[in-house]
């Protein structure tokens, strides 16, 4: 603290004027200290005040950025859905075709297995067991005879039954009356357009033909329990089985009495040399 | 490109028209290597030689018919739980009963489409279905 007592001018201390001047001095000096710390302290709290400022404008541009891509995100979603929902009916749309594709390959693999089964038949046993096992296994159909044609006595004769005894089943006469009259009168394999000879305890009487020649006749009488109808695909494998069948049936008999020449030949050479 | 594991499938059945149909709809597999038996005793025979993954056989068979063939296999260790699948044209409902109490997985009535035996093999050995 400054003193303002008097000052002796003998005394070696400073003189008033000298003191003042320092008071003076210190006095500027202090206030400058404390001026330039208030210009700091001014400084500090406008930079914190643009700070908070800043702060108070930034959620209401974020808020504004978040909104637009909110919007943008929506709008790519709402087009996502629009695009997937047109993929999901493609998909499906492909799906049936593939279904049905399948069920066309199988149905046609089906038929040529039956083509090439009855191709291989030698005997008329292999023909007969090539339609059961067609008829029962690829169509379901459990009950059915298979009659052959005696053509000296013009007759169609039970030959095989499938889900009954053949003894149940008589002769039929030929030429045929009544709805078989229509089947037969086409004189060529059966067509799934043509007639089908449908009566009350007969499905479908299909002929089995070579050429123009009838050779025998299958007779449907029942389905397995698994199966209520004949549909397009059994339809088309039916027309093979009506001309595949007659044909091996015709081949094997042509192959059963090729078989007899020689035999026969043998016999009479050895009756006339002998 | 990952390889995928290679199955073997037997298929039991005496009627080569219907062996030929369910070989034909096993080979849109492509994991599956398919041996054809032409009835149980074949197929005992085959079995002997090779471990199969899945069995498929019909029921009515000469000699040894499929319900048998099914007790043998579940009696062998190695067959315990090898899954089979019954092909048939016995429709009834105690028949279904009597294989699946026997130890068959599944019991398919003929006719058959090939799309359903194929997604039933799939399913009974766990194979994705195909794109």
């Amino acid at each position: 603290m400054l003193s303002l007592s008097p000052v002796n001018g003998d005394d070696q201390q400073p003189s008033l004027q000298a003191r003042t001047q320092a008071f003076l001095q210190d006095f500027f000096a202090k206030g400058q200290q404390f001026v330039r710390e208030l210009i700091e302290e001014n400084d500090r709290l406008r930079s914190q005040d643009a700070a908070y400022s800043a702060l108070r404008s930034t959620p209401a541009s974020l808020m504004m950025k978040l909104k637009q891509q909110i919007e943008h995100l929506e709008a790519e979603c709402v087009e996502i859905r629009r695009l997937a929902g047109s993929v999901t009916q493609q998909s499906g749309s492909y799906r049936a075709q593939l279904d049905a594709l399948e069920a066309e390959h199988h149905q046609l693999a089906a038929m040529h297995v039956t083509a090439r089964q009855f191709h291989g038949a030698t005997t008329i046993e292999e023909v007969i067991r090539t339609v059961t096992e067609v008829l029962l296994n690829f169509l379901g159909i459990g009950l059915f005879t298979i009659y052959l044609v005696d053509e000296e006595r013009q007759i169609l004769f039970p030959f095989h039954r499938e889900g009954g005894d053949v003894e149940d089943r008589v002769e039929v006469k030929l030429p045929a009356e009544g709805a078989l009259a229509e089947v037969l009168g086409a004189q060529r394999p059966w067509r799934a357009s043509g007639p089908r000879g449908s009566s009350s305890d007969v499905i479908l009487q299909l002929p089995l033909v070579s050429g123009t020649r009838l050779v025998g006749l299958i007779r449907i009488e029942g389905f397995l329990p698994q199966k209520l109808a004949l549909e397009d695909g059994d339809l088309a494998l039916l027309e093979i089985v009506s001309e595949h069948s007659g044909i091996s049936i015709e081949s094997a008999w042509i192959r059963a009495h090729a078989e007899e020449v020689p035999f026969a030949r043998r016999l009479l050479e050895e009756f006339v040399v002998g | 490109m990952t390889e995928t594991k290679s199955l073997n499938a037997l298929v039991v059945e005496d009627s080569p028209p219907m062996r030929k149909m369910i070989v034909f709809a096993l080979s849109r597999i492509r994991q599956l290597k398919v041996v054809e038996a032409d009835d149980g005793v074949d197929a005992l025979r085959r079995i002997a030689g090779t471990k199969f993954d899945i069995i498929l056989t019909d029921i009515n068979m000469p000699i040894l018919d499929g319900l048998k063939l099914v007790k043998r296999l579940r009696a062998d260790d190695a067959y315990r739980d090898v899954p089979i699948i019954i092909i048939t044209t016995e429709g009834a409902d105690e028949d279904r009963q009597r294989a699946l109490a026997l130890g068959a997985n599944a019991y398919v009535t003929k006719p058959i489409q090939a799309q359903q035996v194929i997604a039933l093999v799939r399913e009974t050995l766990g194979l994705p279905g195909e794109p």
